[in-house]
């Protein structure tokens, strides 16, 4: 049978596996993707951002899934656990969404011209960090845990839907941002920046899954101490009545 | 059109950000540990009463025993 600090050694032996091969993952994608990849002849070197944008954008929208499905459970099933998740991946996915949307600035201001237009999908993924930064503040003034993980696991779920009209975005209206160099029928792109991106891809996959153990290890400390400054707070409050 | 500084600039953000949520998640672990002790000094479990279990909790929510 497996002791409770057995799972905490397991959980932070994953971590430091996690943290290790999402570094050595990144530094092989970031040599790949500025270095190995050829430079875009229109775009110049800002093209490589896309080895850090789109990774970036993946993970955010991996991030926002995970909220979803955990809000699901938290609904369905009404454990702790599901809402450590969802709060948890919120919180990564918004960081990394912040850092989509400013990337994507400084990747459209030499080619468009501008840090920022009103385009379909720069517009909906904008939304989409709107969306999120509502999901803390409802957390925030929600008050009470269960209301604050029931009303938060309902705006994550719905937020979700806008990650599917954010990539189809650039088919249904008519944007600036490309569309997708990646289909089921091919790359439209040459051989080693599919590579340099593949690469990418997994390092910040790898980076995402490490951020989520560390993160949710914090979240399940904070509740258990809630739990137990209070309590600790009733058995002072018997005492002094006792007395 | 080489355009090296938009991408500087873009990686550095990056970085910086990246960094700094995860500074930021060590300092929220060590605010964790030193609210543990605090309550660990001033509750039961303080070495001045001696005790045999306590309810402070591990990492998994099973009391941590005193020895």
């Amino acid at each position: 049978m497996r002791t409770s600090g057995a799972r905490g050694t397991q959980l932070a032996n994953l971590g430091l596996v996690l943290g290790v091969l999402a570094g050595i993952s990144m530094a092989i994608g970031l040599y790949l993707g500025l270095v190995y990849a050829p430079m875009d002849a229109v775009q110049g070197n800002a093209q490589r951002i896309f080895y850090i944008h789109v990774p970036m954008a993946w993970v955010a929208f991996l991030a926002f899934f995970v909220v979803f499905v955990a809000g699901i459970m938290y609904l369905w099933k009404r454990e702790l656990i599901w809402d450590q998740v969802a709060r948890s991946s919120a919180e990564i996915g918004l960081v990394f969404t912040t850092l989509v949307l400013v990337t994507g600035s400084f990747w459209g201001r030499p080619i468009w011209g501008t840090w920022w237009t009103w385009d379909a999908r720069l517009t909906t993924t904008l939304l989409l960090w709107f969306i999120f930064l509502g999901y803390f503040m409802i957390r925030a003034y929600a008050g009470d845990r269960g209301r604050a993980a029931t009303f938060s696991a309902v705006i994550g779920i719905i937020g979700f839907f806008d990650v599917p009209i954010i990539y189809l975005s650039v088919n249904w209206w008519r944007t600036l941002h490309p569309q997708a160099v990646i289909t089921l029928s091919g790359a439209a792109m040459p051989g080693q920046m599919v590579w340099a991106l593949m690469v990418c891809l997994l390092g910040f996959t790898l980076l995402y899954a490490y951020l989520m153990v560390q993160k949710l290890a914090i979240e399940q400390a904070k509740d258990k101490l809630i739990d137990y400054q209070f309590a600790l707070s009733e058995r002072e409050a018997e005492g002094v009545t006792a007395a | 059109m080489s355009n090296l500084n938009y991408l500087f600039a873009a990686f550095l953000i990056t970085w910086i950000v990246i960094s700094a949520y995860l500074w930021m998640l060590g300092r929220q672990v060590q605010n964790l540990k030193d609210e543990v002790d605090s309550l660990t000094e001033g509750s039961e479990l303080s070495p001045d009463r001696p005790t045999g279990t306590t309810s402070l909790p591990d990492a998994d929510g099973h009391p941590i025993r005193q020895h």
